[in-house]
């Protein structure tokens, strides 16, 4: 302390007449003064900055790493979305498909079953007219055997009785020719 | 619709009376000595020939036999018709002929009997032709080596035994194994494909009631256009169920002379062989194994020469023969059994157990075989049928393990899964013959592993939906694939995208 | 035991002897059936030797007509035999039946000839379908 007073009292013994004195700055308090500035800025550099820097730069972090979550989040948030998106689209599609295939199959089945009502009614009617040839033809037949049958009868009675020696006689000896 | 025409009636009665009018000349006369079950034992006629026909005349008519054991003494002659007739001391004719039945395609959508008398009610069949009903085969040098496919239209037999025209192919099984159904399904597939290829189908002994169902099926499908039935039921004398292959053979071998395709259903062989044993027995032949008659395996082998495949200078004809053989218990080593294998280009074997599990047709992959194969099957086919017999006969191998379900490591389950779904796949409704891009497409969609997802339950619903899709969409594309070539890089492109599509459906 | 003989060794050998002019055939051939117990195939037995016969030149022909025969016809039949089997003696054995209405038939050498208005109608009946 007395260093410091000696400096002081030596500073009021300073020439008269000094641009310093004109402006009332004590030049040795201003260098005292700097000196303790200079202190007290390498005090605050030693102990308190680091301490102060060091928390601005965690914040500094902290406020990164959340903006990059935030970041982060936003993206997954999109690629979800999309995701999503995608699913339906194809869960549509498919359900069209499947839809389709459906419709398709209700028509060829409507198809086929009006083509075999249809070709089961043509073929009743092919049956009906097959049955009516086929009763003709039957009864074709039986009038034909009747017929005959009816011929040889009348043949047999007639010529039994029309038949003697002599039209025998001759009607060997043409078959015996014929035969010969 | 015919009109009951008095004038053909009368023109035709005036033709029998003016006929008589002629007189034969001196004709040889025998004697029938004693007659019974269908056998006339006949004094005379010593120059008769071998198979020659003869004429007995009773008082109902004249009665058809023919000369089938020519001794010292006697004949004897097995009669084509009711021996009701025949008497001891009628008198027999020689006809001079070797028996004949009338052929051509005047007999085409007919009914008939092995005699070609028509039996389904129509008018009299009148043919320009006639056929000798035996006939000797088509020698080697006139023959060529089966190479056109004869799609049956049933995937199974398409892809791992293809039938080729002009080939033999055995089809053999117990009663109810659904024998006379791939037959059907054969018949019809040739009228949906229009192939043109002319069915001739022998009901053996076959119950009459069976064949009215068939020829009301066939004409359902619009198949009996192109068919000719010759029908003898179990009532008919043994001489008719003999000859009634032979005549319907000489019925396809018209077609197959004149450059056309014929298919030969016999339905079915054992009853053909239990006849000819019947009429041997009763003609004193002896009896050899099973009390067949020695020459049984010549009865079959001759009638199944007769079906080839013709070279080119001949027309190229073809008639192909699917004889089917009844099993009892899948006895397949029994006699008659083994010898008909031992004659035909391969076999269809039907399974009971199969069918009954459900897998229709019943057909068994192992013991089933086709000697012709590939030369003889669609390239389209082929392409995916080799890995579909591959992998069913590895299926095969592994199918005991099955049930061991997650015990098994990836490849094996893998083959596993494959092979029910194959087997899934191979289930075929009846009357329901398949396209070739039907079965190009269905197959294709499991060997590609598309349908590996589907639950093996719904393979069938996937791929009738599969089929909906392309039939729709893509059916100019698909009706090239029936031309049979190798499908292109778009088809097969098209058919992948629509199965996939398709699968999705039928996740499990 | 007795070896078979067939009938058509029998007729040959019986026909033999009736050509070489034996007198005792049906005596030895009726004794031979019935030891042998084919007394059943007599009828086709004698068919048999009446062919062989028929083949060595004599020739049996069983002839029925409505009415008698006439030595005309018979001359007619002859020839018509003789077309068959020329310069064989010709015997007749005649049966007359009015059934048959009229026409001939005749049998000979294991072949007919039918004629008869009967035989006609009968053939006709057989056109019925």
């Amino acid at each position: 302390m007395n260093i410091l007073t000696q400096f002081a009292e030596t500073v009021t013994d300073a020439p008269k007449g000094d641009i310093f004195t004109t402006l009332g700055i004590d030049w040795q308090t201003l260098v005292l003064q700097i000196v303790a500035f200079l202190l007290l800025v390498w005090l605050l550099k030693k102990l308190v900055y680091p301490i102060l820097i060091k928390s601005v730069d965690k914040r500094q972090e902290d406020i990164e790493s959340a903006s990059k979550l935030a970041d982060e989040a936003r993206k997954q948030a999109d690629d979800t979305k999309n995701q999503i998106d995608k699913l339906l689209r194809d869960a549509k599609a498919q359900a069209n498909d499947v839809v389709q295939t459906a419709k398709q199959e209700a028509t060829a089945a409507i198809e086929l079953a009006e083509s075999k009502a249809k070709k089961h009614a043509e073929s009743i009617i092919e049956s009906a007219h097959t049955q009516l040839e086929r009763d003709v033809i039957a009864a074709k037949k039986s009038l034909r055997n009747e017929t005959i049958e009816l011929v040889a009868l009348a043949t047999e009675k007639i010529v039994k009785n029309k038949i003697d020696r002599k039209a025998d006689e001759n009607l060997i000896s043409s078959a015996i020719k014929d035969a010969s | 619709m015919s009109q009951l025409s008095i004038t053909e009636l009368s023109d035709d009665l005036r033709d029998a009376i003016i006929g008589l009018e002629k007189t034969e000349g001196l004709e040889k006369v025998g004697i029938v000595v004693r007659v019974g079950d269908g056998v006339a034992w006949i004094h005379g006629l010593r120059d008769a020939g071998y198979s020659e026909v003869l004429q007995i005349q009773t008082d109902e008519g004249v009665v058809e036999a023919f000369a089938l054991n020519l001794m010292e003494d006697e004949i004897g002659a097995v009669l084509l018709g009711d021996d009701s007739h025949v008497r001891a001391g009628s008198k027999v004719k020689l006809s001079g002929e070797i028996l004949e039945v009338p052929i051509g395609p005047e007999l085409l959508g007919r009914v008939v009997d092995p005699l070609g008398n028509p039996i389904d009610g129509g008018p009299a069949i009148k043919t320009k032709l006639t056929g000798k009903v035996e006939r000797e085969a088509a020698g080697v040098m006139d023959r060529r080596s089966v190479y056109e496919p004869m799609m049956t239209g049933i995937m199974a037999i398409d892809a791992m035994f293809p039938i080729g025209r002009g080939q033999r192919e055995l089809i053999i099984g117990d009663r109810q194994t659904g024998k006379t159904a791939l037959a059907i399904d054969t018949m019809i597939n040739q009228a949906r494909t229009k192939s043109g290829v002319v069915n001739v189908y022998v009901a053996i002994g076959q119950k009459q009631s069976k064949v009215a169902r068939l020829v009301d099926r066939l004409k359902q499908e619009g198949v009996m256009d192109q068919t000719i039935i010759v029908a003898t039921s179990p009532a008919d004398p043994a001489s008719l169920l003999y000859m009634a292959p032979y005549a319907a053979t000489a019925m396809g071998e018209y077609f197959r002379d004149n450059g056309g395709h014929a298919l030969m259903i016999y339905d079915d062989l054992t009853k053909h062989a239990v006849a000819y044993r019947q009429m041997s027995l009763l003609l004193r032949r002896p009896p050899g194994r099973e009390a067949y008659p020695g020459d049984v395996f010549y009865l079959h082998s001759r009638l199944l020469e007769r079906s080839a495949k013709l070279s080119d200078k001949l027309g190229g004809g073809s008639l192909t023969a699917l004889p089917i053989i009844e099993t009892q218990a899948g006895d397949i080593s029994a006699y008659i059994p083994t010898n008909v294998i031992s004659i035909t280009d391969g076999q269809i074997f039907l399974e009971t157990d199969l069918f009954y599990q459900g897998i229709r047709p019943a057909i068994s992959a192992g013991l089933s075989v086709s000697r012709v194969g590939g030369a003889a099957q669609t390239k389209a086919i082929k392409s995916v049928g080799s890995h579909l017999k591959l992998s069913l006969s590895q299926f095969r191998e592994l199918a005991s393990f099955a049930q061991f379900g997650s015990d098994l490591d990836e490849d094996t389950r893998s083959q596993i899964d494959r092979g029910q779904r194959l087997t899934e796949l191979l289930k075929q409704p009846q009357y329901d013959p398949m396209s070739i891009w039907e079965q190009y497409a269905s197959i294709a969609a499991i060997t590609e592993g598309i349908f590996d997802k589907v639950v093996i339950k719904k393979i069938k619903d996937a791929q009738i939906a599969l089929i909906t899709r392309l039939n729709a969409d893509h059916k100019k594309l698909m009706t090239e694939l029936d031309k049979g070539d190798k499908p292109s890089e778009e088809i097969q492109k098209i058919i992948t995208k629509v199965a996939t599509a398709v699968a999705k459906g039928f996740e499990g | 035991m007795a070896i078979r003989i067939s009938r058509r060794k029998l007729a040959d050998y019986f026909a033999d002897e009736f050509v070489a002019g034996k007198k005792d055939i049906h005596l030895r051939l009726a004794a031979y059936l019935i030891d042998t117990k084919r007394t059943r195939e007599l009828a086709i037995i004698v068919r048999d030797i009446e062919y062989n016969l028929a083949m060595r030149g004599q020739v049996i022909a069983d002839v029925m007509s409505a009415h008698e025969l006439t030595t005309a016809t018979r001359k007619q039949i002859e020839a018509l035999v003789h077309t068959i089997k020329p310069k064989a003696s010709v015997y007749f054995r005649t049966a007359v039946d009015p059934t048959v209405i009229g026409g001939v038939k005749v049998e000979a050498l294991e072949q007919v000839m039918d004629s008869t208005v009967k035989n006609k109608l009968t053939m006709l009946k057989a056109n019925k379908v």
